[in-house]
């Protein structure tokens, strides 16, 4: 009996952090309405996510839709087939790199400091105080950064898409001197509103749950000390960097 | 859940008078414990109302725990906690949290919310339990802070403040609300003799005009038994001495005589367990 | 209260940012417009559509003018249906065009080409294009020069 609890005991253990995290993600949904009942605290949280995060994004895709358009011509070219570079970055960046990238990125800059800010407040007792204050810290605290965060990732990925475009316009038509009308042509043939751009919107939106539910988890149940706190911040870009590839493959492969 | 051995008892008398009066918090063999280490172990004591109450002990003895026990961020394994007339342990959630706008808890650091004003700390309460006015909340908060004598520094942010004003905020902050019930987990540590006056006078105040029934948990033996009217003595998981504090200094046990008087030995030990000194020193190594 | 406003400004600056991104990428890179714009459709009747899918460009001269929004097989003519959306920019097409199945490049996408004819009227809303030319297909054109070759041999 001992023997055969040892062997399972792994499994359990998976079983409970997996269940904690789906009670923590159906408290933070629910408690969504009332975040938005309180535009205050959302706005700022959304700024706060938003500015922290918006250079980063906006650099990353320029100059990942600079690379896009280099590749892709070069390969291209090899086919005879430059006239559809603008198709091609626009899809790749639309369907995935945006999404994913962004998902990354966003996951390393606004997650960690998530994480940090909450696990700061746990090691410093602020949540603690808040409890006995008898304020619920999920609604004032977990929820508006929650929503603030899944509401921001879908910008932000539509903000890292348009600057990779222009890169991809600039290095097409600026450098490789492609025609512009054949290059925006080829994007609006090539590209389709609902196979592409919106269930592009829709997996950035999941990311965005899931990034900012993983970061705040990991920063709310942080250890109350300082190592606690450094160590929620590395688990919360770690487990949100699996995250995002593993839900990737899933999206692609139902949506596609 | 199975509980865990108690750990050995001290040996010697104990002393556990009762206190005369109402009682605000009953504490009746309460047993917790983190994993198989346990805490408490039958733990029981009153605290009076109206009245200073100190719970001393060495660290580690859970003192901080009991205020985690009382203001239900706990549940104990065994035992009641009464606090008013409702048993802490099985209230629901949302009765939990209507009784803890009954309560004030400073915390050890202050725990401010660093991302707000000291003004907007102590107003936080306010604002997110009533529905009064702006005009009011300045009042009301700036009175607090007067209280506690920082109303010049309502505009600071915790990072501007020193540990003892830091407390101070604090502790308007939580009686900003008007508690019947505050409990203060180690008020003193790491405070200048100045800052810890500052407090001291400041619990004693409020105890005295606003008869609020206060907890003290420390280890800062004398200057508790200079304030408080109600003493319980905590080690090893229960209550090893109780009464006022003149009767605490002419306790008999010997437990109690070193933890008052402060002494290197005793019954708790200078070294912790060991072999023979001269075998360790003398005899074979020990393959690691 | 100065800092209240710097955030709230440059929150809105954000989401109008992200929302005008999200905007542009919608309607300026995608075919969003053309389901949306003015259009209207038409009908072709082909024996063989070969590779030819649904969102494929209709060009004349090289121009995309409109899109193939379906497909199908209709069990009246026993002939591949093909309807096409035209834009109404382009409504005087004359309605003796020609409809050819073509392919771009060797090996690409296979799209539909309009040859303008000379009748006085033009195709509208509802319309069929009567004369198509379908897919041309490699293997039967394969399979066409092996049995012409042959031929000739003997």
């Amino acid at each position: 009996m001992k023997r055969f609890y040892a062997l399972i005991q792994p499994f359990l253990e998976f079983c409970g952090a997996l269940g904690r995290r789906l009670h923590f993600l159906v408290t933070s949904l629910v408690l969504v309405p009332s975040a938005l009942a309180r535009p205050r605290q959302f706005i700022e949280q959304l700024f706060y996510v938003g500015s922290v995060s918006f250079i980063l994004i906006a650099v990353g895709g320029l100059f990942v839709g600079l690379v896009l358009a280099l590749q892709f011509y070069t390969a291209l070219s090899r086919f005879g087939a430059t006239s559809s570079l603008g198709g091609l970055v626009t899809l790749a960046l639309l369907r995935e790199l945006g999404p994913v990238l962004t998902a990354l990125l966003f996951a390393g800059r606004a997650g960690t400091s998530l994480a940090s800010e909450l696990g700061l407040m746990r090691a410093t007792r602020q949540i603690d105080a808040m409890e006995v204050m008898a304020v619920d810290p999920m609604r004032r605290v977990v929820a508006p950064r929650f929503l603030a965060g899944i509401l921001a990732m879908p910008l932000l990925a539509a903000i890292f898409s348009a600057m990779g475009v222009l890169g991809a316009y600039l290095i097409g038509i600026k450098m490789m001197g492609l025609d512009p009308g054949v290059f925006w042509s080829s994007m609006r043939h090539e590209v389709r509103f609902h196979s592409d751009f919106v269930n592009g919107m829709i997996k950035s939106l999941i990311f965005g749950v899931a990034c900012s539910l993983i970061s705040l988890y990991e920063g709310y149940h942080a250890r109350p000390t300082a190592e606690g706190v450094g160590q929620a911040t590395t688990r919360s870009v770690v487990i949100s960097s699996m995250a995002i590839l593993a839900l990737d493959f899933l999206l692609t492969s139902f949506m596609y | 859940m199975t509980i865990p051995v108690p750990p050995r008892p001290l040996t010697g008398t104990r002393d556990l008078a009762q206190p005369t009066g109402p009682s605000a918090i009953r504490v009746q063999d309460v047993h917790f414990g983190y994993g198989s280490r346990l805490v408490f172990s039958g733990l029981n004591l009153t605290v009076p109302e109206g009245q200073i109450t100190a719970i001393l002990g060495p660290s580690g003895s859970g003192k901080s725990t009991l205020i985690e026990l009382m203001t239900g961020q706990k549940k104990a394994l065994r035992g009641q906690i009464e606090v008013g007339d409702e048993e802490v342990g099985v209230l629901s959630r949302r009765a939990l949290f209507r009784l803890r706008r009954r309560m004030g808890v400073l915390f050890q650091d202050g725990a401010l919310f660093t991302d707000l004003s000291v003004f907007e700390n102590v107003a936080f309460p306010v604002r997110e339990h009533t529905r009064l006015a702006e005009a009011l909340i300045h009042h009301l908060v700036l009175m607090k802070l007067e209280a506690v004598g920082l109303r010049g520094a309502h505009s600071l942010y915790p990072s501007q403040l020193s540990g003892g004003m830091a407390r101070r905020v604090a502790l308007a902050r939580s009686i900003v609300l008007d508690p019947l019930i505050m409990f203060y987990d180690e008020p003193l540590v790491g405070l200048d003799p100045i800052a810890m006056g500052m407090i001291l006078r400041l619990i004693v105040h409020l105890n005295r005009s606003l008869g609020i029934t206060s907890l003290i948990v420390s280890h800062d033996v004398s200057e508790m038994l200079e304030v408080a009217d109600w003493c319980y003595l905590i080690a090893e998981g229960c209550v090893q001495g109780a009464g006022p504090p003149a009767s605490i200094r002419e306790m008999k046990s010997p437990w109690v005589r070193q933890f008052v008087s402060g002494g290197a030995e005793g019954p708790v030990p200078f070294h912790y367990p060991s072999r023979n000194y001269a075998d360790d020193l003398f005899g074979k190594v020990r393959s690691a | 209260m100065r800092s209240i406003r710097t955030l709230e400004v440059t929150t809105g600056l954000f989401v109008l940012l992200g929302v005008a991104a999200l905007f542009y990428l919608a309607t300026q890179t995608t075919n969003y417009r053309s389901y949306g714009g003015r259009s209207y459709q038409v009908r072709a009747f082909f024996n063989n559509v070969g590779g030819l899918h649904v969102g494929a460009p209709v060009r004349m001269g090289g121009v995309t003018v409109g899109r193939v929004t379906r497909i199908h097989y209709s069990m009246t003519r026993y002939q591949a249906e093909v309807d096409l959306l035209i834009s109404d920019h382009y409504d005087k097409i004359p309605a003796d065009s020609t409809a050819a199945i073509l392919t771009q490049g060797v090996l690409g996408e296979q799209y539909i080409g309009l040859s303008p004819g000379g009748a006085p009227t033009f195709l509208h809303k509802g319309s069929t294009i009567h004369f198509t030319q379908s897919a041309i297909i490699l293997e039967n054109l394969l399979g066409q020069l092996l049995t012409h070759g042959s031929h000739s041999g003997k």
